[in-house]
């Protein structure tokens, strides 16, 4: 508990957390479970909703479960289901991305337009809609998530690779022989590393957030297997009697949430807070470059994250398109929001 | 002008048809299905359902049961609630009300909330406003919905026992618009809280930036006083950004409502949702799916008109 105390610290302050941390507690979280003697599942009746103390540090719940070995397997489970989901978004999201920034011309337009129209809907409405046509175990609850988050990696992988594919170096690869997809795949792939990283951390937050909203909501994981949405259905209804039930979970969301956010100010909030960092301004006929048709797309693709999302390159400016772009190619600022 | 509407409307409405299509054959091709839950387990016979099935048309061929079913739209006939027995557009009309109250106050005070602090935090920026404004935005950022729902009824109801932790107003006798409002601020504080938080990061993101720009300083160098220079002129230059975060949290709303109508028992559209998908009550999902639809792309619609507005030069392509 105290390490995450100190992540909302954290978020006071204008450091990020390093990665190395947020690691090593995910990893202990995983683990801490199976090392320590802990029964999730085991029913004390003798023992129902016992405030914390020395042999329950949590407390237990209804059910005389011990709510701290509870939390701690939960934390498996959402994370484990995050983690996947993540995976599996991000994996789709690069090949989708890809396939369009290489394909171009009608391939292009065709996935973008399904980009469009997936963004379009409010995700956890699809999500649950599906949990109505098949009741999800993890499987099918990492297959949802994953397949209503894979739009905004793709957009941003599109709009890197678009960039990358006018560079000079992919002409001279292009100039030795190398094939559309074998440049894609040596040459542009490699330099999406950061950004994939940064587009894994806010999904991987997002990922957690519906797992936990789903199963809270009853759709999701069952219980009694907990995960910390489905801890909180519980919790709720002994709000009054027993807090404790509810503050546990929810407190380990918000600062599992947090230190993403923070984490190498991947997240949107986490870019913002330190917004003031690389926020030299942004010339005003560059922001207004962008918004021709650019809808409700997500605001992290917006012009308020662009400049430091991406390496400091010129090719942001129309008025600096390296004249060897191929013809046809709209502005990069044009480009990157795939309207 | 006009043409630019139109090719948005055909836009919107070949959205609209697609998602319709789509969430009626998702729906059709659930295991179980509606018969299962008619019937309950203990009840259930083959026969049975196939005479339910029957009854309700369910074993004619996909194609058949789409082209019904959207020739019965197109006359205003949205099929009948298999839980409720009556038809699913009543069934979600008169839950329309509460949604309609919740949603609309929570867009306008995250709104007015959001933009407020973004530009308090913008103007005094690096001061303790500023780093307290965004830390709490951040924080609310961090904290899903139904746990910030619980948190305040566990400290506002529960040991304070300011404000009831339920429902639309106090059960079995007429509420007086004080009463009815202690029941809505939780609520509504619950749904505003995430969205004013993104609005007022986003903000204050923007109006630094107008802040700086070389517009302000003539208007300055003009005369124009501090109050003026700030809302008139910096929030006129940060207006895009904000307008298309605001319309992204309209449409985010529906997903908020789902979560905020369960934990505060309000009998709106997003309990519905929940209670519906539970029984697998298939024409009020389609009802509510076309509503949810209907919204987003609205929410499309208006963002790129008041684009158009804000800024003429944004063409439509």
């Amino acid at each position: 508990m105290k390490a995450r105390l100190a992540g909302i610290g954290l978020a006071v302050g204008r450091r990020p957390p390093s990665p190395v941390y947020v690691l090593l507690l995910l990893t202990g979280l995983l683990l801490l479970p199976t090392v320590m003697p802990l029964h999730p599942l085991q029913v004390d009746l003798n023992a129902i909703l016992q405030p914390p103390s020395w042999l329950h540090w949590l407390g237990t719940d209804e059910n005389g479960r011990d709510v701290l070995a509870r939390v701690l397997v939960g934390a498996r489970g959402t994370l484990g289901i995050g983690l996947a989901a993540t995976l599996l978004a991000v994996t789709l999201g690069t090949a989708v991305g890809t396939a369009a920034a290489l394909g171009g011309g009608a391939v292009d337009a065709v996935l973008m337009r399904g980009v469009d129209a997936a963004l379009a809907f409010p995700s956890l409405f699809a999500i649950l809609l599906c949990a109505a046509v098949l009741p999800p175990g993890p499987g099918e609850l990492i297959l949802l998530i994953g397949l209503t988050g894979w739009m905004s990696t793709a957009r941003l992988v599109r709009g890197r690779m678009q960039e990358l594919l006018a560079s000079p170096y992919v002409e001279a690869a292009r100039a030795l022989g190398a094939s559309r997809t074998a440049i894609g795949v040596w040459h542009l792939l490699p330099h999406l590393r950061a950004l994939l990283a940064v587009a894994g951390l806010v999904q991987l937050a997002r990922a957690i957030l519906a797992e936990a909203t789903i199963s809270f909501l009853g759709f999701g994981i069952q219980p009694p297997a907990p995960t910390w949405g489905n801890l909180l259905i519980g919790a709720q209804d002994y709000v009054f009697t027993a807090p404790w039930l509810a503050l546990a979970p929810g407190l380990a969301l918000t600062a599992t949430l947090l230190l993403l956010a923070m984490l190498g100010s991947g997240g949107p909030a986490g870019r913002l807070i330190h917004s003031e960092r690389g926020g030299a301004g942004t010339p005003y006929r560059d922001r207004h470059a962008r918004p021709r048709g650019a809808g409700l797309g997500e605001p992290r693709c917006s012009r308020l994250h662009k400049p430091r999302l991406r390496s400091p390159d010129p090719s942001g400016s129309p008025l600096a398109q390296p004249f060897h772009a191929e013809p046809g190619r709209r502005s990069s600022a044009a480009r990157t929001e795939g309207a | 002008m006009l043409g630019f509407l139109g090719r948005r409307l055909l836009q919107a409405a070949l959205t609209l048809g697609t998602l319709v299509a789509l969430v009626f054959l998702a729906l059709r091709l659930a295991p179980g299905g509606p018969a299962y839950v008619l019937l309950g387990a203990d009840r259930y016979t083959p026969e049975r359902a196939a005479r339910i099935e029957r009854q309700l048309g369910l074993d004619r061929p996909l194609p058949e049961q789409l082209g019904r079913w959207v020739r019965e739209l197109a006359q205003g006939e949205l099929g009948s609630s298999v839980f409720h027995h009556r038809p699913a557009l009543a069934v979600v009309t008169e839950r329309l009300p509460a949604t309609l109250l919740l949603g609309g106050l929570a867009f306008l005070l995250s709104l007015a909330g959001g933009v407020a602090a973004g530009v308090w935090a913008a103007v005094r920026r690096e001061g303790l406003t500023d780093r307290l404004l965004r830390s709490g935005a951040v924080l609310l950022l961090a904290t899903p919905s139904f746990w910030l729902g619980i948190g305040l009824i566990l400290v506002l109801s529960a040991w304070l026992r300011w404000l009831p932790s339920a429902g639309l107003g106090p059960v079995g006798q007429a509420a007086t618009l004080l009463e009815r409002v202690r029941y809505l601020l939780l609520p509504l504080f619950t749904l505003s809280a995430s969205h004013a938080a993104s609005l007022a990061l986003y903000t204050r993101a923007a109006m630094v930036d107008a802040l700086r720009h070389e517009a302000i300083r003539t208007a300055q160098a003009m005369g124009a006083r501090p109050r003026r220079l700030v809302w008139r002129h910096a929030l006129a230059l940060a207006a895009v950004p904000i307008v298309t975060i605001a319309g992204l949290n309209l449409a985010h709303f529906l997903e908020g409502s789902l979560v905020v109508e369960s934990v505060f028992a309000w009998p709106g559209i997003g309990q519905l949702t929940v209670a519906s998908v539970a029984r697998r009550d298939y024409p009020v999902l389609l009802v509510i799916s076309l509503f949810a639809g209907a919204v987003v792309v609205l929410a499309n619609l208006l963002v790129d008109v008041t684009h158009r507005w804000l800024d003429p030069r944004v063409v439509a392509e």
